[in-house]
């Protein structure tokens, strides 16, 4: 392989993975279900189901690129996400 | 010692244990124990039944303090004082095949109870923690208006104080408290089990019997 195609073959194997990150803590998410459905949805995470734990949102979506379920706890008041973890 | 002193007092004599507990013993005993078993194991930390046990858990665990203060002779802690010398005296006794009768807890079970109890506070004020000490029905309501889509009950005026990374990290830091001594507190419940499995048959006597309905 040439050298100079390396970066692209690099980029088109991260490609699925960087377009569809999880959103990290601090991002903004929403303050309603439909914004943060929506927003996780963009970033690539299918929300099932939020419920109400220790004064915040947890959003529960499963990854479309790996089929794993993760728990996005989420600030009611400012919308922004406050921890990120895999599901049970 | 005579039937008859048996059936009046309802105890083994001054150096046996009761041949039945008391009640509130008893309801605290086995009450703390499902709740234990069932937040620890069966239901989802965090939600309406979960919150719900864990105050019915505080209410008997206070109900049982104070028991310990006013309450039957063998249930009072005077009656069980902790002394870790006694305890482990009482362990070679068991090994040795020749255990003591106690008039309450055993001192290696006296040690057993306080180390649950402490157990059981750090779970039970953890997980006020976490919960703001909000009640079990105002939690109950929070979960149906978020499932309908309703956030703001989630927030309230002092919201901005906790703010920042290190309320968030506080938080979780609570939440691991709750978890270890949640872990810990089955832990003990094991080596309790053992541990009357282990004295029933050194001793030759039902230890669960007086615990229920009385030995017969």
């Amino acid at each position: 392989m040439k050298l100079r195609t390396l970066p692209l073959v690099v980029t088109l194997i991260t490609a699925p993975i960087t377009a569809f990150a999880l959103p990290e803590v601090g991002a903004m998410i929403g303050t309603n279900p439909t914004d943060a459905t929506a927003a996780l949805a963009a970033a690539g995470c299918d929300v099932t189901d939020f419920e109400a734990e220790n004064g915040k949102i947890e959003a529960k979506c499963i990854e479309t690129a790996s089929g794993e379920l993760f728990e996005v706890a989420i600030d009611p008041k400012t919308g922004l996400v406050t921890n990120v973890k895999a599901g049970d | 010692m005579s039937t008859r002193l048996l059936e009046d007092h309802g105890q083994g004599g001054a150096d046996a244990p009761p041949a039945l507990w008391d009640p509130i013993v008893r309801i605290s005993h086995w009450g703390v124990a499902a709740i234990v078993l069932a937040n620890g194991v069966f239901n989802k930390g965090g939600g309406t039944l979960h919150i719900w046990l864990g105050w019915i858990g505080m209410a008997l665990l206070a109900l049982r303090l104070i028991w310990g203060v006013i309450g039957t002779p063998e249930a009072r802690f005077s009656a069980f004082p902790p002394n870790p010398k006694a305890a482990l005296s009482h362990l070679a006794d068991l090994v040795g095949g020749r255990p003591r009768d106690y008039a309450s807890h055993n001192p290696a079970g006296a040690l057993m109870v306080y180390a649950f109890w402490a157990m059981l506070c750090v779970v039970i004020a953890s997980g006020l923690v976490m919960t703001d000490g909000v009640s079990p029905m105002r939690i109950a309501d929070q979960q149906a208006a978020v499932a309908a889509g309703d956030w703001s009950v989630l927030v309230t005026e002092d919201d901005g104080a906790e703010d920042g990374n290190s309320g968030e990290e506080a938080g979780e830091w609570i939440k691991e408290m709750h978890e270890i001594a949640a872990n810990l507190l089955l832990l003990l419940a094991v080596l309790h089990v053992a541990a009357v499995v282990l004295e029933t048959r050194a001793m030759r006597r039902n230890l669960v019997a007086p615990m229920i309905i009385g030995r017969r």
